[in-house]
């Protein structure tokens, strides 16, 4: 099973005390980013305070080298060691492929509005302070693996951020996790996948290549296009 | 838009953190950013718990955590300067 390591070009970026719910998670550019962290013990938070005039919103922005993965896996596993915090839900989004970072580029503070609504998880409901936690990959991830050189990806908390609900007065959820540049790699992010068989790679119908055996008889090891695509 | 980095030293992890910190129209920030960059420059050379109390709860607050700061032990404020947005 290869496993592909997160590039230390990682970064956590956050928006603190704005009046609005809005002004925290929908701006453009990332008050304060750190792309040189090893860990931090609210990598993914959203607070608000009792009058709900002080809103928080972090997240962390990571990318993979996956210009290796060429056909789309059949399954993939992000690992993220916890530390700290654990109570906010978190979610895998995509990040767009125009933001600056990638594996081997800093993300930069006006990536933070590059997150977008494409899921490459379910809702992780649980997670592990002092352990790796193992987060599933859909297969819309699987077939960006394949498909994309850059995997860019960022997690965020789920219930309030990925869902744009704004928190109840009072709320504080944090989650902490290592970072790509902490010491060594027996902490580090990464993604455990196992190869897929190489041919068509897409989805098909609305069906992910990593479920498909044949299209009209012809197994997808043997096809290069569908319909010419 | 106008941005800052500020170099933080851990002398006993280990580690330095670059913390871009950006001070953009569509931010509110109770500190202009001129008053950021003197209050910052206070500090330079000094541990953070060395720092007048505006720029320790500051930095607390708004460039790492109390929390994180706790862990990491003592931290030096290495350097602060003004980087082009």
């Amino acid at each position: 099973m290869p496993d592909i390591y997160a590039g230390t070009s990682d970064a956590a970026m956050r928006m603190d005390n704005e009046s609005t719910w809005a002004g925290a998670r929908d701006v453009a550019t990332a008050e304060t980013i750190n792309a040189t962290q090893s860990k931090n013990n609210a990598a993914i938070k959203i607070a608000v305070n009792a009058g709900e005039n002080q809103y928080d919103v972090y997240r962390y922005f990571l990318a993979f080298d996956t210009s290796g993965v060429t056909a789309t896996p059949d399954s993939a596993t992000l690992k993220i060691h916890g530390f700290s915090y654990n109570n906010a839900q978190l979610i895998i989004v995509k990040v767009d492929a125009g933001a600056t970072g990638d594996s081997g580029t800093d993300y930069v503070a006006a990536d933070f509005d590059q997150v977008t609504s494409t899921a490459y998880s379910s809702e992780v409901t649980s997670w592990s302070a002092s352990a790796y936690n193992e987060i599933t990959l859909n297969s819309t991830a699987l077939s960006d693996m394949s498909s994309l050189d850059e995997f860019k990806i960022a997690v965020i908390d789920h219930d309030f951020d990925y869902s744009d609900s704004a928190p109840p007065a009072g709320t504080t959820r944090r989650t902490g996790m290592y970072f790509a540049n902490q010491s060594g790699t027996s902490k580090d992010p990464l993604i455990s996948y196992v190869e897929g068989s190489a041919g068509y790679g897409h989805t098909v119908s609305g069906v992910a290549a990593g479920s498909i055996a044949t299209v009209t008889g012809v197994a997808t090891a043997n096809i290069a296009k569908v319909s010419g695509v | 838009m106008r941005q800052f980095k500020i170099i933080f030293n851990w002398t006993e992890a280990d580690h330095i953190d670059e913390v871009i910190y950006v001070f953009a129209p569509e931010h509110t920030k109770e500190i202009t950013a001129d008053d950021f960059l003197t209050m910052m420059l206070a500090c330079v050379s000094k541990s953070i718990s060395e720092c007048d109390s505006d720029a320790k709860s500051y930095i607390e607050r708004y460039l790492l955590s109390e929390e994180y700061i706790a862990d990491m032990g003592v931290g030096i404020v290495e350097s602060v300067e003004e980087i082009s947005a």
